[in-house]
């Protein structure tokens, strides 16, 4: 059985980088979508997606 | 990928898909302008490098359908730049070559065989020259009944460079469908890499659009918006370090 994954602390959301914001900037796995603006919950992200999200300028930190 | 043929291409002007009315790729060129710098203590040619250009020059036959025949979209000699994709493949992943260009001709060849035929040449005008990149839609061209993605593109790596991306807009049935290119670390969790501005409408339309920075190993078409049936190409060059003209 996989360990259970250590939840990720921190707030976050979708940054604007000046693209169309109509459109979704973010989708996981699951099929769930971001859009400009929108919280992001890491844990909704897979392990190790933080770090190039946030490198990208995809999302930015607004909280710890 | 292993050797291959020149056939099963595909070729978009604009939008249009005139692949059906393009017999010849008859030169797809990048030529490098070179200056001889050969000191008088050397015994061989030293040269360095000038500007690139592109040319594209391709023979068509005459179809007199309208709007989408090869008359309608290469006769008009716009005086406004022109946007080609071509693709020596269309399975995804497959070369394809953009180009932002001027036509300068549109040359019907009447021999006394009574065959009828045009030559086209397309010279680059947008500062850049023919971007090589793969094709991002499986078939070359496709149709998305609503919002979707296409099968990722995997180069095996991620890039630094930038890139260019090229979306031939075709046609819809109704509603706007927008384009964007993802991109992506895993497979699975995907960020927009870059937005198209053309709005998919009624019109067929073609764009070019750069962006800087990142590009993850995986990357891939996608629509969004409310439409049902657009049909569309794309392809995407990622930017290496090495370019002449870096994004």
């Amino acid at each position: 059985m996989p360990a259970a994954r250590k939840p990720v602390s921190g707030s976050y959301r979708v940054a604007d980088r000046g693209l169309d914001s109509t459109m979704r900037m973010l989708t996981n796995a699951s099929g769930k979508e971001w859009f400009v603006g929108d919280a992001v919950d890491p844990n909704d992200l897979a392990p190790g997606d933080l770090d190039w999200l946030l490198e990208a300028g995809v999302i930015e930190k607004v909280g710890d | 990928m292993a050797k291959q043929s020149g056939l099963g291409q595909k070729f978009f002007l604009g939008g249009y898909d005139i692949s059906g009315d393009v017999g010849a790729i008859n030169s797809l060129s990048t030529p490098v302008g070179m200056f001889n710098v050969t000191g008088l203590d050397k015994s061989a040619m030293e040269r360095i490098q000038g500007v690139t250009d592109a040319t594209l020059e391709f023979a068509a036959f005459v179809n007199t359908t309208a709007v989408t025949g090869s008359h309608a979209v290469l006769s008009s000699l716009p005086t406004t730049d022109r946007t080609a994709l071509y693709l020596l493949g269309t399975t995804l992943g497959d070369p394809c070559a953009g180009v932002v260009a001027t036509q300068v001709d549109y040359r019907v060849e009447r021999p006394a065989d009574g065959s009828l035929a045009v030559t086209v040449q397309l010279t680059s005008s947008g500062g850049g020259g023919i971007e090589w990149g793969k094709n991002l839609v499986a078939g070359g061209k496709t149709t998305h009944a609503s919002a979707t993605s296409e099968t990722s593109v995997d180069d095996s790596a991620g890039t630094s460079a930038g890139g260019a991306g090229y979306l031939m807009h075709v046609s819809r049935a109704t509603g706007t469908a927008g384009y964007a290119i993802e991109h992506s670390t895993n497979n699975s969790t995907w960020a927009t890499l870059l937005t198209f501005a053309t709005s998919g409408g009624a019109s067929a339309a073609a764009e070019r659009k750069t962006v800087t920075g990142t590009v993850n190993r995986y990357v891939r078409a996608t629509t969004t918006g409310t439409f049902t049936n657009a049909v569309f190409a794309m392809g995407f060059r990622r930017g290496d370090a090495t370019d002449r003209v870096p994004y």
